[in-house]
C-alpha cells in the first residue's frame, strides 16, 4: 500500500483537488466520490459528473438534486417519505420505520444528506431496544435529518432535549435532589469531547446544570423546580449555568473541533489509518471558524486533494446500509425497488439494524462488521438480488441494464460501475460470463469503499 | 491426507500469511479467522419460559409435602421414573431418564436466588443478567464473557442464538455482537439453480476470493481471509446439510430442529462455543397436566436425540447443556387445576458431568417461603462452574464476587 505524502503535509492534503495537476477526474475518481459522500451512483450519474467535473458534481452532492434516481422531485419525494414515515411510527411497527429510511436512502436526490443523518446516528446513538417507541425515534431521526449539513450547536442544544435520546439515557426524570450524570457523561464522552477530555468533577457539576429535564407523555418539558441554578464550575468557568451554557463551554473547548473532524475524517477519508494531530487540526480549524457549521468542514473534506488522492481509495469498509443502498442505487433497482422486509433483513443479517446501534457508542464500524456470518449475508445479498424470486430478486437483469447503456460487454461495463480501478489484473480476468455482476460483488474488493 | 490435516494445513498457513503481511489491528484478525480446536469445550443452554414447574419436572413423589400441595395434578407414583425413593422424573421425560441411567445427566435441586421475584420479566432479567440488583441490564451475563475475551473479528461467531426471538438479554454485550440464526440457509451461500450449477457457481465465487493480489494492502487481505472462512465455512455445513433426508433422527419438535442445527454447526467444526435457544410455553396458571406433559416430552426428546447425534459424532464429550426456567411453581396448585408463579426450582445439566443423578437436597416443604421453596443454591455458581472451569473464563469479573464455581462437569481445563 503506497503511503500518500500529502498525510504528512496538511495544508497540501487539505488544499483544493485541482484535476490539471493532482490525477485527471476521470472514472475512479468521481465513483469515489459518490461511494464516499452517498451511495454510490448509478451509470448516468457517472457519466455526467465525469464529464461535468469536480466542481459542479461535488456542488450537487453538498446541495442535492432536483430529483431523485426514479425521476421523483426531491420536494414529493421528501413529502412521500415523511408521510410513510409518519404512519409507520405512528404503529411501532420498526421494521417498517426501518425499512422507510433505507427506502429513503435509495430514492433520495440528496444521498449526502441521508448519509449525515445515518453519521450522526451513529454518533448520537440511541436505540428502540430501550426507548420502544418508534415515533420518538422516528422524530429524532426528523432532528438529525433537519441538521445533518447544518449547525452542529442547534444540533447539540435539541439533542438534549429529545425524548428519544433522554430515554435511553434514563434521563426522563431529572431532579434536582438527584442530578442525573448520564446524559452529562455522554454529552462529553461521545457527543462533543471523547473520552479523557474532561474530569468527573466537570460531569457532576455539569449534570447539576442538566436538572429540571423531563420527558411526560413523549414530550420534553423543563421544570423549573427541579431544577438547580446555584453556581456550577465547568471547565474552570462559573457560573448558574443551565444546560445549554454546558452545551456552549464544550464547543468552546478545542478539542470539541477536534473531535467532531476527526469522525468526519474517519467518516469520508479513512476508518484504519489513524491520522495525525496535524492532519486533523486545520479541519478542526475550520469546523470552529465556521462556527460548527457541518457542510462547510464537510466540503473542505469532499473537495481536498487527500480526499481525491488514489491512495484514499477504499480504506473503508462499507457498513451493511452503504452496502445494501449502494448496490441498489448502482444497479438502478428502483422500479420497482427490493421489499421493505427483504432490505431490513438483509441489513439486519449484515449486522446493522437501523434504531437499533448496540450501545451508546453505536456502530463500531470498520473490520467489526465482518465476520462468518455477515460475509455470508454480504454475499447472499448480492445472490437475492442475481436470483429470481424473494423480496429481493426478479428486478436486476444484468445484460438488460449493460445494454440499456450501450455497453458491448457487460464483465467491463459491470467492472466499470462497480469497482472501477480496484482489481488487479488477474481478478479482472476473472470477471466472464453472465455472472460478472455477482462475481463481482461478492468479491472482496467490493465490500471497500 | 485427511480433511482435518488438510484443513489444518490452509489454517495454519492462512495464519502465517496474515502475520507476515498483517500489521497491528488485524494481525489478532487473521488468527481469528481460523478454526476451533477440536477440544474447545461449548456450551449449549436452553432456556423454558415461563417458570417450569419444577415440582412436576423432577417429582418428589415420596414427600408428603408433595402430596399434600398437588392433589389433582399429582403425578402417581407408578409412573414416575425412580431416581431415589422418594425422587423421580416425569413420565414423559423418559429420553432424560436414559441419559441419566447413562450418566450424563445432572439435576441440581434447589436453584434460585435471594428475594426472588415473581414476575417473568424481572426473573428472566435476573437469570439472564446474572445481577440481582435492579438497573443492571446493560449486559447479560455470556455477553460479559464474550466482551472479556479477544474480540474474534473475521472468524467463525464466539456466540450464536438459534431461533425467532428476539436475541436474548443473556447474551447482550458492550462488545460482541451475537447474531441470531433461524435456519441452515443463512449459513449458506444461496446460489440458485441446477446442483451442478451451484457447485459451478459456489466455486466461482470462490475462486475470486483465493486468487492472490499482486500487492496486497492488509485492508484487502483481511477481507480476503474473512471471504475464504466464511465460505469454507458454507461448504462445511453444506456437506453435512447434503446427507440424504431422512436420516434424522430427532423427533418432529420445535427444540429439536433448533437443537439439530446447532449440532450440524458443532459437528461441522465452527469455531462457536456457545449457543442459546429457548422452549416457551411453561407458564402452566391452568388446566396445567396435559400441555406441561406435551412440553417435557418436548424437552427431553429433544435433548436425548441432540445428545444421541453429538455422541455418534464423537462430539457429546465437548458439549455441555444447560436448562433453566425463570422460576418454579408454587408447592399448592391452584383451583384452575394449575400452578401460579414459585419460586426455587432444579437445574439440568447434561453432557460429561462429574456427577450423575441429584445434585443437593430436594427443598424442604416444612420451611416454605410464602409457600414457595427456598433455594439452597444460587444459580449464579453454576454460571461459574461451566464459566471458570467449561468454557476457560474467570468468572469473578464477570458474576462478580462470592459465587463460588461448582465441578459439575468432568473438565480438562488446564
Amino acid at each position: 500500500m503506497n503511503r500518500s505524502p500529502l498525510l504528512d503535509d496538511p495544508s497540501a492534503a487539505w488544499s483544493a483537488y485541482d484535476p490539471s495537476t493532482d490525477g485527471s477526474w476521470d472514472l475512479p475518481r468521481v465513483a469515489h466520490l459518490h461511494r464516499r459522500a452517498g451511495f454510490a451512483a448509478p451509470w448516468p450519474i457517472l457519466q455526467r459528473d465525469l464529464k461535468d467535473g469536480p466542481g459542479p458534481s461535488i456542488d450537487r452532492l453538498l446541495n442535492g438534486e432536483s430529483e431523485g434516481p426514479d425521476g421523483q422531485s426531491a420536494a414529493s419525494l421528501d413529502a412521500t417519505m415523511h408521510a410513510m414515515a409518519t404512519q409507520f411510527a405512528a404503529t411501532n411497527n420498526l421494521g417498517r420505520v426501518q425499512g422507510v429510511w433505507l427506502y429513503r436512502m435509495i430514492f433520495t436526490a440528496h444521498p449526502l444528506r441521508e448519509r449525515m443523518t445515518l453519521f450522526w446516528h451513529n454518533h448520537f446513538a440511541t436505540s428502540n431496544a430501550k426507548v420502544g417507541n418508534t415515533a420518538l425515534m422516528q422524530a429524532q431521526n426528523d432532528l438529525l435529518r433537519s441538521h445533518a449539513l447544518g449547525d452542529f450547536r442547534i444540533m447539540l442544544s435539541e439533542i438534549a432535549r429529545d425524548p428519544a435520546m433522554l430515554a435511553w439515557l434514563d434521563c426522563t426524570a431529572n431532579r434536582k435532589a438527584h442530578p442525573n450524570e448520564n446524559y452529562a457523561r455522554e454529552v462529553m464522552e461521545l457527543f462533543t469531547l471523547g473520552r479523557g477530555r474532561y474530569t468527573e468533577a466537570d460531569i457532576q457539576q455539569a449534570a447539576r446544570a442538566f436538572t429540571g429535564s423531563f420527558v411526560q407523555n413523549d414530550r420534553f418539558k423543563e421544570v423549573a423546580s427541579q431544577h438547580d441554578d446555584g453556581e456550577k464550575t465547568i471547565f474552570g468557568r462559573t457560573g448558574r449555568f443551565k444546560g445549554d451554557d454546558v452545551a456552549a463551554i464544550l464547543l468552546e473547548q478545542p478539542s470539541c473541533a477536534e473531535f467532531l473532524s476527526a469522525k468526519l475524517y474517519r467518516h469520508f477519508l479513512n476508518e484504519v489509518d489513524p491520522p495525525s494531530p496535524e492532519l486533523i487540526a486545520p479541519l478542526a480549524k475550520s469546523l470552529r471558524d465556521a462556527d460548527y457549521d457541518i457542510k462547510s468542514t464537510v466540503e473542505m473534506i469532499l473537495r481536498s486533494r487527500l480526499f481525491h488522492a488514489t491512495a484514499s481509495r477504499r480504506r473503508r469498509i462499507k457498513s451493511p446500509v452503504e452496502l445494501c443502498v449502494g448496490t441498489i442505487r448502482s444497479l438502478e433497482i428502483v422500479k420497482p425497488t427490493a421489499s421493505i422486509d427483504a432490505l431490513v433483513q438483509a441489513t439486519e443479517r449484515m449486522g446493522q439494524s437501523l434504531y437499533a446501534p448496540p450501545s451508546v457508542a453505536g456502530w463500531e464500524g470498520g473490520p467489526a462488521w465482518i465476520n462468518t456470518t455477515t460475509t455470508l449475508a454480504r454475499s447472499n445479498f448480492v445472490l437475492g438480488l442475481a436470483g429470481k424470486d424473494g423480496g429481493l430478486g426478479n428486478r436486476f437483469a444484468p445484460r438488460t441494464l449493460a445494454e440499456r447503456h450501450h455497453a458491448s460487454d457487460p464483465s467491463e461495463f459491470f467492472v466499470n460501475l462497480l469497482v472501477q480501478d480496484a482489481f488487479d489484473t488477474n481478478v479482472r480476468g476473472r470477471m466472464r460470463g453472465d455472472g460478472a455482476a455477482t462475481l463481482v460483488m461478492t468479491s472482496p474488493e467490493y465490500q471497500l469503499a | 491426507m485427511d480433511s482435518s490435516r488438510r484443513d489444518f494445513l490452509k489454517t495454519s498457513m492462512l495464519v502465517s500469511m496474515g502475520a507476515a503481511t498483517v500489521p497491528g489491528f488485524l494481525a489478532s484478525t487473521a488468527q481469528a479467522a481460523g478454526r476451533a480446536k477440536s477440544n474447545d469445550k461449548i456450551l449449549v443452554v436452553i432456556q423454558l419460559l415461563g417458570g417450569n414447574d419444577g415440582l412436576n419436572t423432577v417429582v418428589p413423589h415420596g414427600m408428603d409435602g408433595y402430596t399434600r400441595g398437588r392433589r389433582a395434578l399429582r403425578v402417581p407414583t407408578a409412573q414416575i421414573q425412580k431416581i431415589t425413593p422418594e425422587i423421580g422424573l416425569h413420565p414423559s421425560m423418559s429420553g432424560m431418564g436414559k441419559l441419566l441411567e447413562d450418566n450424563r445427566l445432572a439435576i441440581l435441586q434447589g436453584v434460585g436466588y435471594p428475594n426472588p421475584d415473581r414476575s417473568h420479566f424481572r426473573s428472566q432479567e435476573i437469570w439472564e443478567t446474572a445481577k440481582t440488583e435492579t438497573g443492571a441490564l446493560d449486559t447479560g451475563w455470556l455477553g460479559r464473557a464474550l466482551d472479556a475475551a479477544p474480540t474474534p473479528v473475521g472468524g467463525d461467531l464466539p456466540a450464536l442464538h438459534v431461533g425467532s426471538r428476539r436475541l436474548p438479554l443473556s447474551f447482550k454485550a458492550k462488545k460482541a455482537e451475537v447474531p441470531s440464526l433461524e435456519t441452515l440457509e443463512q449459513y449458506r451461500l444461496q446460489v440458485a439453480g441446477s446442483d451442478a450449477d451451484k457447485r459451478t457457481a459456489r466455486d466461482s465465487i470462490d475462486a475470486v476470493a483465493r486468487l492472490d493480489r499482486g500487492t496486497e494492502d492488509p485492508l484487502l487481505g483481511f477481507l480476503r481471509r474473512s471471504t475464504l472462512a466464511a465460505y469454507d465455512s458454507s461448504k462445511r455445513l453444506e456437506a453435512i446439510a447434503s446427507k440424504p433426508l431422512g436420516t434424522s433422527k430427532y423427533p418432529n419438535f420445535g427444540l429439536a430442529r433448533r437443537l439439530e442445527l446447532i449440532a450440524q454447526i458443532i459437528k461441522a467444526g465452527f469455531g462457536t462455543r456457545i449457543y442459546y435457544t429457548a422452549l416457551d410455553g411453561f407458564d402452566t396458571h391452568a388446566n396445567q397436566a396435559a400441555t406441561h406433559s406435551g412440553l417435557l416430552t418436548e424437552l427431553s426428546d429433544s435433548i436425548a436425540a441432540f445428545h444421541a447425534d453429538l455422541t455418534a459424532a464423537g462430539q457429546a464429550d465437548r458439549v455441555a447443556t444447560l436448562s433453566f426456567s425463570e422460576f418454579g411453581r408454587r408447592v399448592a396448585e391452584n383451583a384452575s387445576a394449575g400452578t401460579d408463579h414459585g419460586a426455587a426450582a432444579p437445574v439440568f445439566l447434561v453432557g460429561p458431568v462429574e456427577k450423575a443423578g441429584l445434585i443437593g437436597e430436594h427443598p424442604r416443604f416444612d420451611d416454605l417461603d410464602d409457600g414457595d421453596l427456598k433455594h439452597h443454591t444460587d444459580f449464579r455458581r453454576i454460571y461459574a462452574g461451566l464459566l471458570d472451569q467449561w468454557l476457560g473464563f474467570p468468572s469473578e469479573p464477570i458474576l462478580g464476587p462470592g459465587f463460588t464455581p461448582l465441578a459439575l462437569m468432568k473438565s480438562s481445563m488446564s
